[in-house]
């Protein structure tokens, strides 16, 4: 038990106020450490991961609500429904992962400090991720069911909605950013929190494949 | 036994390396005040009202939650003693069952969403930065959103309660009871909007903890050093992250929704289903009380090693056992619906199950029960309230086992037995632990003692009271009594033991009043406390009581689990991290290596400004849809106040590392 002897040479308290009340060594000098850093070395990258399960799960239980009402039906659609369209989803996908590439580009632009590139790149990402938006939209009348006219229509709908929610938001981050580069007030974090939001637009994209397949082609298949 | 001890000074030391001799020698005092001086200007908030609006520094914050969060406390306290007192005799006339029912679902709804999960989460927010040796959480605008969302869904609320308006089908919200055939008017949606407020706070702390434990340790604290407050800290925002999103949705986009615009999700008539609510809602509800427990017992862990002067037996087992209960907790859910048509494989599973999760739980109790058996004891009142939460959780959980066997639950399901059996483990294994942090911390935040035999008197009272409260609720249960009904008939034979349930509810309400007292008289006369009055092994004891704005003067280093015993006469410490602006160390996620410098936010009123809008959002968005869509455009302008670059900071000295 070596706490005991330990404790004995706390030293005495000293006044209220002294930030730090124990004798002090310094022991290692941090000064020559970046300031900006990528990836899994900036704490943003981490929260964006936080908020990606977050958004995962809230995806996950719309699926899983559409998936438990279903056994109440004979037939799915339910009868007097019609098949969704598959012509302006797989259109909004297509456009959905169009915005990989830009996204890509800009990914890359950050981590080379390319200003010139980023803006660029930044502002085409932006302009398609708001035909994307455009396409959702068409998107909801496609679907060829109302949220109020059964438990299939409203899975369906709130499905959408839920994805429409983080696809605007990452619209409206990836326009400010872009704005922030085209005025001229970024700081060198900035470049970093470009890649941060590149990172969380190939979640917002790529997530959306699996509600696609779910939606769209899971009643024809099955 | 003495192998956990030497361990906390034996162990390869992953910073050694960095100490080596040459090193400068203790720091000279005078350089120490201008540098207290430097700092507090940059850390410090803007004094008044604005600084106050604006502030993002984690104790302010988590002490408003802290304090918030004990109002709702007392407010829920206030009635559950309405409860009790009508039902004292039989055929009481005190209230009547439309008050009734608002004051049972707003006691829950409050203890559960705006008492237990936020004040837990609060006090992680305030001490995991402090024992992990960094200044500010990971991201501190957010966490100040947090607080004020949440404090908009508690008002939210009691404004709701005070006109009328009070949620009154139960804190768990069963369709098609809570649906819009047979809830007409807008107390259950004041219900799932609260919620929607508080799971975003819930899940924004989350995310905090984690980030900063992962991030922000001070060099040398390794995964394998970091303290079991902070462990359970930690997986109890894991299952925050993992949990929360269940009920949001489950209330926010399907219940609201079936009552606003008319979805089917739990409508049968359009193929929805009822039973998917009780799923969503358990799939949640159940890992909830463990998310309220598992800080609990880093609490006690922190406790019980600094008041046996020893490291916590069984360090290993103790982070694997907060672990595994974390991941059983979701494996449980199904036990709160055994009443419904289930098939016999799923009761035989979650029964299974139920009982499973009793190891882990089991594990650590006989860990701290070594502890304290090895240790010097000092029964100050934090041990007394670790005593008493052993007992008393022990208890709690034996009824647990009770209702884990379906033949028994179906007979007692819907009864007081369930609530006497919650109130056993959540008042055992919850309140009972925070009392005790109280009685340890409050030395830290506030500078000033507690009165240890107030603290002892206060102890006795809520641990009779809580037996006389809900001893009789379990034997209420077994003769029949159902819960959630506001009287019932003399000739049922109940009167005798809810009168004994009401005194106790009353020996209860003196024992949080003794604390109030003592709270009180402690803030004005306490004793002065220094910086570490319990010889404590975390580093939130090396600073100073109450701490400073940027907590530590020099982040130390880190050279064992027990942080300060291992540390011996003189705390080695980082040097380099800037004076002249918001800096906190960034290290490795595993070994804590000392990675980058981060500039920490300052101050703003972003946060304040997107916490109203959304607040207009989910509380416009009872009465229309067009809520949400207001919402959203305001939440917009909010964000940039929060976000927009300022750019007068001089940027010369930043250090860019690009990857290969």
């Amino acid at each position: 038990m070596t706490t005991p002897s330990a404790r004995t040479m706390r030293p005495v308290d000293r006044a209220i106020g002294t930030a730090l009340e124990r004798p002090t060594r310094a022991a290692l000098d941090v000064s020559d450490l970046p300031t900006v850093v990528f990836g899994s070395r900036d704490l943003i990258w981490w929260g964006t991961i936080g908020f990606m399960i977050v958004e995962g799960i809230t995806l996950s239980i719309c699926l899983i609500a559409y998936v438990y009402v279903r056994r109440n039906f004979d037939a799915w659609p339910p009868h007097g429904t019609p098949m969704p369209s598959l012509v302006a989803p797989t259109l909004s996908l297509a456009v959905l992962l169009a915005v990989l590439i830009p996204t890509r580009l800009f990914d890359r632009a950050g981590k080379r400090l390319d200003e010139h590139a980023v803006r660029l790149w930044l502002w085409v990402a932006t302009a398609i991720t708001a035909v994307a938006c455009v396409l959702r939209f068409l998107e909801f009348r496609a679907v060829n069911v109302r949220w109020d006219s059964n438990a299939y229509g409203s899975a369906v709908w709130m499905t959408l909605i839920t994805h429409f929610t983080l696809l605007i938001a990452d619209l409206f981050e990836s326009g400010t950013l872009a704005l922030i580069f085209t005025l001229g007030r970024h700081e060198p974090k900035h470049f970093v929190d470009a890649t941060n939001n590149a990172f969380y637009t190939y979640f917002m994209v790529l997530v959306w494949v699996v509600p696609y397949l779910i939606i769209y082609w899971m009643p024809r298949w099955l | 036994m003495s192998d956990e001890g030497r361990g906390t000074r034996d162990e390869p030391d992953s910073v050694a390396v960095l100490d080596a001799p040459g090193a400068p020698p203790a720091l000279p005092e005078a350089q120490e005040e201008t540098v207290h001086d430097r700092l507090e200007r940059v850390w410090r908030d803007e004094p008044g009202f604005w600084g106050w609006v604006t502030s993002v520094n984690h104790k302010r914050i988590a002490l408003r939650y802290i304090i918030t969060a004990f109002v709702f406390f007392i407010l829920g306290g206030i009635e559950a003693a309405m409860m009790r007192a009508q039902l004292a005799r039989p055929e009481n006339g005190l209230i009547g069952p439309d008050l009734y029912n608002q004051l049972f679902t707003v006691h829950g709804s409050t203890m559960m969403f705006l008492f237990a999960v936020p004040i837990v989460e609060a006090m992680g927010l305030y001490f995991v930065p402090l024992m992990i040796g960094t200044r500010n959480v990971a991201f501190p605008r957010l966490n100040a959103y947090g607080y004020w969302t949440y404090l908009i869904g508690g008002a939210l609320l009691y404004v709701a309660l005070f006109t009328n308006t009070g949620p009154d089908q139960g804190w768990f919200s069963y369709v098609p009871l809570a649906g819009p055939e047979y809830a007409p008017g807008k107390r259950v949606d004041v219900w799932a909007q609260m919620v929607t407020f508080t799971e975003i706070a819930a899940i924004v702390g989350g995310i905090e903890i984690i980030v900063t434990t992962f991030k922000q340790r001070a060099p040398g604290m390794s995964l394998n050093r970091v303290p079991l407050f902070v462990w359970a800290m930690v997986v109890m925002s894991f299952m925050v992250l993992f949990a929360m999103p269940w009920v949001a949705t489950a209330s926010t986009l399907f219940l609201a929704m079936d009552r606003l615009i008319g979805t089917h999700f739990f409508n049968v008539a359009e193929g929805g289903d009822a039973l998917l609510w009780q799923h969503l809602f358990w799939f949640f509800g159940h890992p909830e009380v463990y998310i309220i427990f598992i800080p609990a017992l880093g609490m006690v862990s922190s406790i019980v090693a600094t008041f046996t002067s020893r490291p916590v037996f069984g360090y290993t087992a103790m982070t694997l056992s907060l672990v595994a209960t974390g991941f059983l907790s979701f494996g449980l859910w199904v036990h709160h619906m055994f009443a419904t048509p289930l098939p016999q494989l799923g009761l035989s599973f979650f029964t299974a199950s139920s009982a499973m999760i009793t190891l882990p739980t089991g594990v650590q109790i006989f860990c701290w029960l070594a502890t304290i058996w090895a240790g010097r004891a000092r029964f100050a009142t934090p041990l007394l309230f670790v005593v008493g939460f052993v007992v008393l959780f022990v208890f709690g959980g034996m009824t647990g086992l009770m209702l884990a066997a379906v033949p028994l639950d179906l007979q007692i399901t819907d009864t007081f037995f369930v609530p006497g059996h919650i109130h056993y483990v959540l008042l055992g294994g919850m309140v009972f632990p925070l009392f005790g942090a109280f009685y340890y911390w409050f030395p830290k935040i506030t500078g000033r003692m507690l009165s240890d035999r107030a603290g002892k008197v206060q102890f006795w009272f809520l641990f009779a009271g809580v037996n006389v409260a809900f001893f009789p609720m379990l034997m209420l249960g077994f003769a029949g009594m159902p819960r959630r009904v506001y009287t019932y008939l003399p000739e049922m034979g109940w009167g005798g033991l809810n009168f004994t349930a009401t005194l106790g509810a009353a020996l209860i309400a003196l024992g949080v009043v003794i604390f109030l007292a003592n709270v009180a008289w402690a803030l004005r006369n306490g004793r002065l406390a220094g910086a570490d009055p319990w010889g404590g092994d975390t580093l939130e004891w090396a600073t100073s009581s109450p701490p400073p704005d940027y907590n530590f003067a020099h982040i130390p280093i880190v050279r064992g689990r027990a942080a300060l015993w291992a540390a011996g006469h003189e705390l080695p410490v980082v040097t380099g991290l800037r004076e002249d602006r918001r800096e906190v160390l960034v290290t490795t996620m595993l070994d804590a290596m000392p990675d980058s410098r981060h500039e920490a936010p300052e101050p703003t009123v972003g946060p304040l400004l997107a916490a109203l809008a959304t607040g207009v959002a989910f509380t416009v968005g009872i009465f229309t849809v067009w809520g949400f869509f207001i919402g959203g455009l305001l939440l917009y302008p909010a964000l940039l106040v929060w976000a927009w670059p300022r750019g007068k900071k001089p940027r010369e000295h930043e250090v860019i590392e690009v990857p290969e």
